[in-house]
Protein backbone atom coordinates (compact mmCIF):
# COMPACT_ATOMS: atom_id res chain seq x y z
CA UNK A 1 0.00 0.00 0.00
CA UNK A 2 0.81 3.87 -0.12
CA UNK A 3 2.12 5.55 3.03
CA UNK A 4 3.99 8.90 3.94
CA UNK A 5 7.26 7.76 5.22
CA UNK A 6 9.72 9.52 6.84
CA UNK A 7 12.99 9.28 5.62
CA UNK A 8 14.90 11.26 7.79
CA UNK A 9 15.64 14.98 9.62
CA UNK A 10 12.80 16.77 7.54
CA UNK A 11 12.71 14.54 4.80
CA UNK A 12 9.25 12.59 3.74
CA UNK A 13 8.11 10.75 1.09
CA UNK A 14 5.16 8.87 0.03
CA UNK A 15 6.80 4.99 -0.50
CA UNK A 16 5.01 1.63 -0.58
CA UNK A 17 4.92 -0.17 2.33
CA UNK A 18 3.70 -3.61 3.73
CA UNK A 19 -0.58 -3.71 4.34
CA UNK A 20 -1.08 -4.03 7.72
CA UNK A 21 -2.60 -7.36 8.96
CA UNK A 22 -4.34 -8.47 11.82
CA UNK A 23 -1.88 -9.00 15.05
CA UNK A 24 -3.69 -9.29 18.52
CA UNK A 25 -6.85 -10.36 18.64
CA UNK A 26 -8.39 -7.26 19.48
CA UNK A 27 -7.08 -5.38 16.58
CA UNK A 28 -8.78 -4.38 13.61
CA UNK A 29 -7.36 -3.00 9.74
CA UNK A 30 -9.07 0.53 8.76
CA UNK A 31 -9.23 2.10 5.31
CA UNK A 32 -8.20 5.30 6.30
CA UNK A 33 -10.81 7.78 4.65
CA UNK A 34 -9.50 11.12 5.83
CA UNK A 35 -6.16 11.82 8.12
CA UNK A 36 -4.79 15.05 9.27
CA UNK A 37 -1.78 16.64 9.92
CA UNK A 38 -0.88 17.62 13.15
CA UNK A 39 1.27 20.03 14.79
CA UNK A 40 2.64 17.43 17.21
CA UNK A 41 4.23 15.57 14.28
CA UNK A 42 6.16 18.79 13.41
CA UNK A 43 8.52 17.85 16.31
CA UNK A 44 9.10 14.21 14.76
CA UNK A 45 9.64 15.48 11.28
CA UNK A 46 13.11 17.42 12.41
CA UNK A 47 14.52 14.11 13.79
CA UNK A 48 14.61 14.99 17.50
CA UNK A 49 12.40 11.84 18.64
CA UNK A 50 13.44 8.40 19.68
CA UNK A 51 10.24 7.01 18.81
CA UNK A 52 10.37 7.18 14.87
CA UNK A 53 13.10 5.97 12.85
CA UNK A 54 13.46 5.91 8.88
CA UNK A 55 10.68 4.50 6.55
CA UNK A 56 8.01 4.47 9.55
CA UNK A 57 4.84 5.67 8.49
CA UNK A 58 3.64 8.94 10.15
CA UNK A 59 -0.27 10.26 10.85
CA UNK A 60 -2.64 9.64 14.23
CA UNK A 61 -5.32 12.04 13.20
CA UNK A 62 -8.43 10.40 10.83
CA UNK A 63 -11.40 8.79 10.40
CA UNK A 64 -11.85 5.49 8.25
CA UNK A 65 -13.49 2.24 7.11
CA UNK A 66 -13.06 -1.27 9.18
CA UNK A 67 -12.28 -3.88 6.62
CA UNK A 68 -10.47 -7.10 8.86
CA UNK A 69 -11.69 -7.69 12.45
CA UNK A 70 -9.75 -9.39 15.14
CA UNK A 71 -11.28 -12.70 17.02
CA UNK A 72 -12.51 -10.55 20.12
CA UNK A 73 -13.74 -7.06 18.70
CA UNK A 74 -16.95 -6.57 20.07
CA UNK A 75 -18.36 -2.79 19.03
CA UNK A 76 -17.14 -2.78 15.52
CA UNK A 77 -18.23 -4.82 11.99
CA UNK A 78 -16.65 -4.65 8.83
CA UNK A 79 -18.18 -1.71 6.83
CA UNK A 80 -18.30 0.64 10.34
CA UNK A 81 -16.94 3.75 9.59
CA UNK A 82 -15.05 4.95 12.98
CA UNK A 83 -12.85 7.75 14.43
CA UNK A 84 -10.16 6.68 16.23
CA UNK A 85 -8.37 7.65 19.23
CA UNK A 86 -4.76 9.13 18.54
CA UNK A 87 -3.51 7.14 22.04
CA UNK A 88 -3.78 3.55 22.13
CA UNK A 89 -5.01 2.09 25.45
CA UNK A 90 -6.01 -1.40 26.59
CA UNK A 91 -8.83 -0.39 28.94
CA UNK A 92 -7.81 -3.02 31.07
CA UNK A 93 -4.90 -1.11 33.24
CA UNK A 94 -5.20 1.13 35.97
CA UNK A 95 -4.77 4.07 34.39
CA UNK A 96 -7.36 3.35 31.84
CA UNK A 97 -9.31 2.48 34.98
CA UNK A 98 -9.36 6.10 35.31
CA UNK A 99 -10.05 7.30 32.00
CA UNK A 100 -6.59 8.29 31.88
CA UNK A 101 -6.13 6.86 28.25
CA UNK A 102 -3.10 8.40 27.17
CA UNK A 103 -1.17 6.96 30.54
CA UNK A 104 -2.01 3.38 29.76
CA UNK A 105 0.70 0.96 30.18
CA UNK A 106 0.01 -1.24 27.69
CA UNK A 107 -0.62 1.48 24.76
CA UNK A 108 0.98 3.73 22.41
CA UNK A 109 0.57 6.14 19.55
CA UNK A 110 -0.07 6.11 16.29
CA UNK A 111 2.90 7.72 14.06
CA UNK A 112 5.19 6.92 16.66
CA UNK A 113 4.99 3.82 18.16
CA UNK A 114 2.93 2.61 16.04
CA UNK A 115 2.28 2.99 11.98
CA UNK A 116 0.56 5.85 11.74
CA UNK A 117 -2.43 7.00 9.35
CA UNK A 118 -1.13 8.62 6.90
CA UNK A 119 -1.85 5.06 4.62
CA UNK A 120 -4.21 3.72 3.11
CA UNK A 121 -4.70 1.26 5.52
CA UNK A 122 -3.65 0.73 9.54
CA UNK A 123 -4.14 -1.59 12.13
CA UNK A 124 -5.86 -0.39 15.00
CA UNK A 125 -5.13 -1.96 18.80
CA UNK A 126 -7.43 -2.60 21.14
CA UNK A 127 -10.38 -1.38 18.82
CA UNK A 128 -13.28 -1.96 21.03
CA UNK A 129 -11.45 0.67 23.33
CA UNK A 130 -10.01 3.21 21.05
CA UNK A 131 -12.29 3.15 17.83
CA UNK A 132 -15.81 4.98 17.49
CA UNK A 133 -18.53 4.48 14.94
CA UNK A 134 -19.35 7.90 13.20
CA UNK A 135 -23.05 8.84 13.15
CA UNK A 136 -24.18 8.78 9.62
CA UNK A 137 -25.27 12.30 9.85
CA UNK A 138 -21.54 13.44 10.04
CA UNK A 139 -19.09 13.29 7.31
CA UNK A 140 -15.71 12.44 7.26
CA UNK A 141 -14.47 16.44 7.39
CA UNK A 142 -15.82 16.98 10.52
CA UNK A 143 -15.83 13.33 12.30
CA UNK A 144 -12.39 13.63 11.63
CA UNK A 145 -11.29 16.15 13.97
CA UNK A 146 -13.06 14.41 16.93
CA UNK A 147 -9.75 12.16 17.02
CA UNK A 148 -7.35 14.68 17.92
CA UNK A 149 -7.78 18.83 17.97
CA UNK A 150 -11.62 18.20 19.29
CA UNK A 151 -10.58 15.63 21.99
CA UNK A 152 -7.62 17.46 22.97
CA UNK A 153 -9.20 21.34 22.90
CA UNK A 154 -12.58 19.65 25.01
CA UNK A 155 -10.08 17.77 27.79
CA UNK A 156 -8.03 21.41 27.98
CA UNK A 157 -11.39 22.81 29.01
CA UNK A 158 -12.68 19.82 31.14
CA UNK A 159 -9.46 19.31 33.06
CA UNK A 160 -9.12 22.99 33.11
CA UNK A 161 -12.17 23.15 35.00
CA UNK A 162 -14.26 25.32 33.24
CA UNK A 163 -17.55 26.73 34.60
CA UNK A 164 -20.33 28.78 34.01
CA UNK A 165 -19.73 32.61 34.03
CA UNK A 166 -15.99 32.01 33.35
CA UNK A 167 -13.53 34.50 31.59
CA UNK A 168 -11.21 31.77 29.74
CA UNK A 169 -8.02 32.84 27.70
CA UNK A 170 -6.93 30.47 24.84
CA UNK A 171 -3.42 30.51 23.85
CA UNK A 172 -3.07 29.28 19.91
CA UNK A 173 -5.61 29.55 17.23
CA UNK A 174 -4.66 26.40 15.38
CA UNK A 175 -7.19 23.46 15.44
CA UNK A 176 -6.59 22.46 19.14
CA UNK A 177 -7.19 26.34 20.29
CA UNK A 178 -10.20 26.74 18.00
CA UNK A 179 -11.79 23.75 19.82
CA UNK A 180 -10.35 24.84 23.02
CA UNK A 181 -12.33 27.85 22.99
CA UNK A 182 -15.35 26.19 21.44
CA UNK A 183 -15.14 23.69 24.35
CA UNK A 184 -15.26 26.38 26.81
CA UNK A 185 -18.44 28.09 25.48
CA UNK A 186 -20.43 25.06 25.32
CA UNK A 187 -19.00 24.65 29.18
CA UNK A 188 -20.77 27.51 29.71
CA UNK A 189 -17.73 30.43 30.07
CA UNK A 190 -18.76 33.78 29.66
CA UNK A 191 -16.47 35.29 27.59
CA UNK A 192 -13.55 33.54 25.58
CA UNK A 193 -10.43 35.03 24.42
CA UNK A 194 -8.21 33.19 21.70
CA UNK A 195 -4.34 34.38 20.96
CA UNK A 196 -2.29 34.10 18.27
CA UNK A 197 -0.06 35.89 15.60
CA UNK A 198 -2.23 34.82 12.37
CA UNK A 199 -5.13 37.13 11.36
CA UNK A 200 -6.32 34.06 8.79
CA UNK A 201 -6.61 32.33 12.25
CA UNK A 202 -7.74 34.77 14.26
CA UNK A 203 -10.64 35.68 11.13
CA UNK A 204 -11.50 31.90 11.79
CA UNK A 205 -11.91 32.30 15.72
CA UNK A 206 -14.30 35.23 15.59
CA UNK A 207 -16.31 33.82 12.51
CA UNK A 208 -16.83 30.15 13.11
CA UNK A 209 -15.96 30.06 17.15
CA UNK A 210 -17.35 33.27 17.57
CA UNK A 211 -14.72 34.14 20.13
CA UNK A 212 -12.93 36.49 21.20
CA UNK A 213 -9.54 37.42 19.38
CA UNK A 214 -6.19 38.78 20.43
CA UNK A 215 -3.04 39.58 17.89
CA UNK A 216 -0.03 39.03 20.29
CA UNK A 217 2.19 41.06 17.80
CA UNK A 218 -0.02 44.12 17.86
CA UNK A 219 -1.76 43.77 21.62
CA UNK A 220 0.22 43.76 25.10
CA UNK A 221 -1.71 40.45 26.10
CA UNK A 222 -1.83 40.11 29.83
CA UNK A 223 -2.94 44.03 29.57
CA UNK A 224 -5.44 42.99 27.49
CA UNK A 225 -6.57 40.25 29.18
CA UNK A 226 -6.85 41.72 33.03
CA UNK A 227 -8.83 44.50 31.30
CA UNK A 228 -11.19 42.33 29.49
CA UNK A 229 -11.92 40.14 32.57
CA UNK A 230 -12.43 43.33 35.31
CA UNK A 231 -8.62 43.36 36.34
CA UNK A 232 -9.18 39.89 38.07
CA UNK A 233 -7.27 37.78 34.44
CA UNK A 234 -9.00 34.50 33.09
CA UNK A 235 -10.00 32.54 34.99
CA UNK A 236 -8.93 29.54 32.92
CA UNK A 237 -6.09 29.75 30.88
CA UNK A 238 -5.55 27.22 27.98
CA UNK A 239 -2.29 27.13 26.71
CA UNK A 240 -2.48 25.51 22.73
CA UNK A 241 1.05 26.42 21.78
CA UNK A 242 3.95 24.61 22.72
CA UNK A 243 6.65 27.06 22.49
CA UNK A 244 8.22 28.20 25.76
CA UNK A 245 7.25 31.79 26.87
CA UNK A 246 3.27 31.00 26.52
CA UNK A 247 3.02 29.20 29.44
CA UNK A 248 4.62 31.63 31.43
CA UNK A 249 2.64 34.33 30.04
CA UNK A 250 -0.53 32.21 30.83
CA UNK A 251 0.70 31.92 34.95
CA UNK A 252 0.92 35.85 34.55
CA UNK A 253 -1.81 36.55 33.32
CA UNK A 254 -4.63 34.24 35.64
CA UNK A 255 -6.33 35.51 37.86
CA UNK A 256 -5.65 34.43 41.81
CA UNK A 257 -6.91 31.03 42.82
CA UNK A 258 -7.41 30.13 38.82
CA UNK A 259 -6.47 27.35 36.47
CA UNK A 260 -3.59 26.90 33.55
CA UNK A 261 -3.44 23.92 31.41
CA UNK A 262 -1.11 23.61 28.97
CA UNK A 263 -2.35 21.23 25.85
CA UNK A 264 0.64 22.00 23.83
CA UNK A 265 3.65 19.41 23.90
CA UNK A 266 6.43 20.49 25.06
CA UNK A 267 10.40 18.39 24.76
CA UNK A 268 13.22 19.08 27.21
CA UNK A 269 13.75 21.54 29.90
CA UNK A 270 11.65 24.89 29.47
CA UNK A 271 13.72 27.65 31.90
CA UNK A 272 12.51 30.81 33.68
CA UNK A 273 9.72 29.25 34.96
CA UNK A 274 7.31 31.77 37.15
CA UNK A 275 7.21 28.92 40.17
CA UNK A 276 6.50 32.37 42.82
CA UNK A 277 4.15 33.16 40.93
CA UNK A 278 1.92 29.84 41.10
CA UNK A 279 2.40 29.70 44.67
CA UNK A 280 1.76 33.24 45.61
CA UNK A 281 -1.33 33.05 43.17
CA UNK A 282 -2.39 29.51 44.37
CA UNK A 283 -2.88 28.46 40.85
CA UNK A 284 -3.21 25.01 39.83
CA UNK A 285 -1.18 24.02 36.88
CA UNK A 286 -1.93 20.70 34.57
CA UNK A 287 -1.25 19.41 31.65
CA UNK A 288 -1.76 15.75 30.28
CA UNK A 289 -1.66 14.24 26.59
CA UNK A 290 -5.11 13.77 24.86
CA UNK A 291 -7.62 11.43 26.44
CA UNK A 292 -9.45 11.03 23.72
CA UNK A 293 -11.15 7.74 24.58
CA UNK A 294 -13.49 9.74 27.20
CA UNK A 295 -14.26 12.23 24.72
CA UNK A 296 -15.16 11.22 21.24
CA UNK A 297 -18.52 9.64 21.86
CA UNK A 298 -19.64 12.52 23.23
CA UNK A 299 -18.07 14.90 20.78
CA UNK A 300 -19.96 13.14 17.58
CA UNK A 301 -22.57 13.43 19.21
CA UNK A 302 -22.36 16.91 19.33
CA UNK A 303 -21.16 16.88 16.23
CA UNK A 304 -24.52 15.50 14.91
CA UNK A 305 -26.48 17.98 16.41
CA UNK A 306 -24.30 20.92 14.90
CA UNK A 307 -22.93 22.10 17.88
CA UNK A 308 -19.38 21.57 16.97
CA UNK A 309 -18.41 22.27 13.51
CA UNK A 310 -14.58 22.05 12.33
CA UNK A 311 -14.70 21.64 8.50
CA UNK A 312 -13.29 25.07 8.10
CA UNK A 313 -9.84 23.42 9.67
CA UNK A 314 -9.44 21.60 6.97
CA UNK A 315 -7.88 24.26 4.96
CA UNK A 316 -5.79 22.16 2.53
CA UNK A 317 -7.36 18.24 1.46
CA UNK A 318 -5.53 16.59 -0.76
CA UNK A 319 -4.33 13.35 -1.87
CA UNK A 320 -1.82 11.26 -0.32
CA UNK A 321 0.74 11.34 -3.05
CA UNK A 322 0.74 14.59 -2.16
CA UNK A 323 1.73 14.48 1.74
CA UNK A 324 5.39 16.42 1.66
CA UNK A 325 3.75 19.27 0.03
CA UNK A 326 0.98 19.37 2.66
CA UNK A 327 3.24 19.49 5.44
CA UNK A 328 5.61 21.94 4.07
CA UNK A 329 2.57 24.41 3.93
CA UNK A 330 1.40 23.26 7.20
CA UNK A 331 4.65 23.96 8.77
CA UNK A 332 5.71 27.26 6.92
CA UNK A 333 1.38 28.05 7.40
CA UNK A 334 1.90 29.51 3.85
CA UNK A 335 -1.24 29.96 1.69
CA UNK A 336 -3.70 30.19 4.95
CA UNK A 337 -2.99 25.99 5.82
CA UNK A 338 -4.61 25.93 9.29
CA UNK A 339 -4.59 21.98 8.62
CA UNK A 340 -3.27 19.82 5.74
CA UNK A 341 -5.54 16.98 4.77
CA UNK A 342 -4.60 13.85 3.44
CA UNK A 343 -7.10 11.34 1.20
CA UNK A 344 -5.79 8.47 0.49
CA UNK A 345 -6.68 6.62 -2.40
CA UNK A 346 -8.19 9.66 -4.19
CA UNK B 1 0.86 -18.79 30.97
CA UNK B 2 1.55 -20.96 33.39
CA UNK B 3 0.08 -21.69 36.65
CA UNK B 4 2.57 -21.09 39.84
CA UNK B 5 1.82 -24.83 40.65
CA UNK B 6 3.14 -26.08 37.35
CA UNK B 7 6.66 -25.05 37.77
CA UNK B 8 9.71 -25.67 39.43
CA UNK B 9 10.01 -22.96 42.17
CA UNK B 10 9.50 -22.90 45.06
CA UNK B 11 6.96 -20.66 46.83
CA UNK B 12 6.67 -19.63 50.24
CA UNK B 13 4.28 -17.24 51.75
CA UNK B 14 5.09 -14.63 54.50
CA UNK B 15 2.31 -14.15 56.19
CA UNK B 16 2.78 -11.25 58.16
CA UNK B 17 4.39 -8.74 55.56
CA UNK B 18 1.75 -10.11 53.80
CA UNK B 19 4.09 -11.30 50.90
CA UNK B 20 4.53 -14.06 48.76
CA UNK B 21 8.09 -15.21 48.00
CA UNK B 22 8.94 -17.66 44.31
CA UNK B 23 12.97 -18.31 44.96
CA UNK B 24 15.11 -20.35 42.44
CA UNK B 25 15.67 -23.75 45.03
CA UNK B 26 19.52 -23.52 46.17
CA UNK B 27 20.99 -19.84 44.81
CA UNK B 28 23.19 -18.72 47.31
CA UNK B 29 25.20 -15.73 46.21
CA UNK B 30 24.94 -12.55 48.25
CA UNK B 31 22.22 -10.50 47.15
CA UNK B 32 22.78 -7.80 45.27
CA UNK B 33 20.98 -8.24 42.71
CA UNK B 34 18.89 -4.44 42.14
CA UNK B 35 15.15 -5.47 42.72
CA UNK B 36 12.94 -3.68 40.29
CA UNK B 37 8.88 -3.36 40.69
CA UNK B 38 6.16 -2.95 38.44
CA UNK B 39 2.27 -2.87 39.90
CA UNK B 40 -0.20 -5.09 37.75
CA UNK B 41 -4.07 -3.98 37.80
CA UNK B 42 -5.01 -7.46 38.97
CA UNK B 43 -5.47 -8.97 42.25
CA UNK B 44 -2.89 -10.86 43.72
CA UNK B 45 -4.90 -14.18 43.60
CA UNK B 46 -5.09 -13.59 40.05
CA UNK B 47 -1.16 -12.98 39.55
CA UNK B 48 0.02 -15.41 41.65
CA UNK B 49 -1.83 -17.91 39.71
CA UNK B 50 -1.02 -16.83 36.65
CA UNK B 51 2.25 -15.57 36.63
CA UNK B 52 4.05 -15.34 33.04
CA UNK B 53 6.88 -18.06 32.46
CA UNK B 54 9.61 -15.75 31.77
CA UNK B 55 8.87 -14.09 35.36
CA UNK B 56 9.18 -17.22 36.81
CA UNK B 57 12.82 -17.80 36.35
CA UNK B 58 13.95 -15.05 38.32
CA UNK B 59 13.09 -14.75 42.28
CA UNK B 60 9.86 -12.51 42.95
CA UNK B 61 7.85 -11.23 45.71
CA UNK B 62 4.02 -10.30 45.23
CA UNK B 63 2.09 -7.84 47.19
CA UNK B 64 -1.07 -6.15 47.36
CA UNK B 65 -0.73 -2.52 45.87
CA UNK B 66 -2.68 -0.06 47.72
CA UNK B 67 -5.98 1.97 46.82
CA UNK B 68 -7.05 -0.90 44.79
CA UNK B 69 -4.54 -0.50 42.65
CA UNK B 70 -3.71 -4.33 41.98
CA UNK B 71 -0.53 -6.57 43.05
CA UNK B 72 3.01 -4.76 42.96
CA UNK B 73 5.53 -7.84 41.35
CA UNK B 74 9.28 -7.50 42.39
CA UNK B 75 11.73 -9.07 40.59
CA UNK B 76 15.48 -9.91 40.68
CA UNK B 77 17.77 -12.71 38.98
CA UNK B 78 21.28 -13.03 37.26
CA UNK B 79 20.53 -10.89 34.10
CA UNK B 80 20.78 -6.85 33.47
CA UNK B 81 18.74 -4.59 35.26
CA UNK B 82 16.85 -3.82 31.52
CA UNK B 83 16.12 -7.79 30.92
CA UNK B 84 14.50 -7.74 34.53
CA UNK B 85 12.66 -4.48 33.67
CA UNK B 86 11.99 -5.95 29.95
CA UNK B 87 10.30 -9.32 31.28
CA UNK B 88 8.35 -7.13 33.95
CA UNK B 89 7.11 -4.81 31.21
CA UNK B 90 6.17 -8.24 29.40
CA UNK B 91 4.49 -9.76 32.37
CA UNK B 92 2.29 -6.91 33.11
CA UNK B 93 1.06 -7.08 29.40
CA UNK B 94 -0.20 -10.53 29.33
CA UNK B 95 -1.11 -10.36 32.84
CA UNK B 96 -3.75 -7.02 32.05
CA UNK B 97 -4.13 -7.90 28.36
CA UNK B 98 -3.48 -11.20 27.66
CA UNK B 99 -0.69 -10.99 25.36
CA UNK B 100 2.09 -8.64 24.62
CA UNK B 101 1.10 -4.95 22.89
CA UNK B 102 2.56 -4.78 19.46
Amino acid sequence: MRALQWRGPNRLAVGEVPDPAIKTRADVVVRVRLSATCGSDLQLLGGDSPYVGKGDVLGHEFVGEVVELGADVQRHHVGDRVVVAPVIACGRCWFCSQYEYSLCDNGGCFGWSHAGSHAEYVRVPFADVGAFTVPDEVADERALFASDAASTGWMGADMGGVNPGDVVAVWGAGAVGQLAARAAQLLGADRVLVIDRYDNRLRQVEKHIGAETINYERTDVVATLLDRSGGRGPDVCLEAVGRPGTVGEAVTACRKGGSVFVLGLFAGLVDRFPLGAISVKGLTVRSARMHGQRYIPMLLQRMAKGELTTEHLATHVMPLEEAPEGYRLFRTREDGCVRAVFRPGS
Amino acid sequence: MTRMSRIALVAAVVAAAGIMTARRPGRRRADTRSWHSMTVYRTLDDVSANLPDQLCRLEVQLTPAPGGRGAEIRARGDRPDAEVRRILRLSRSLLEVGEVRR
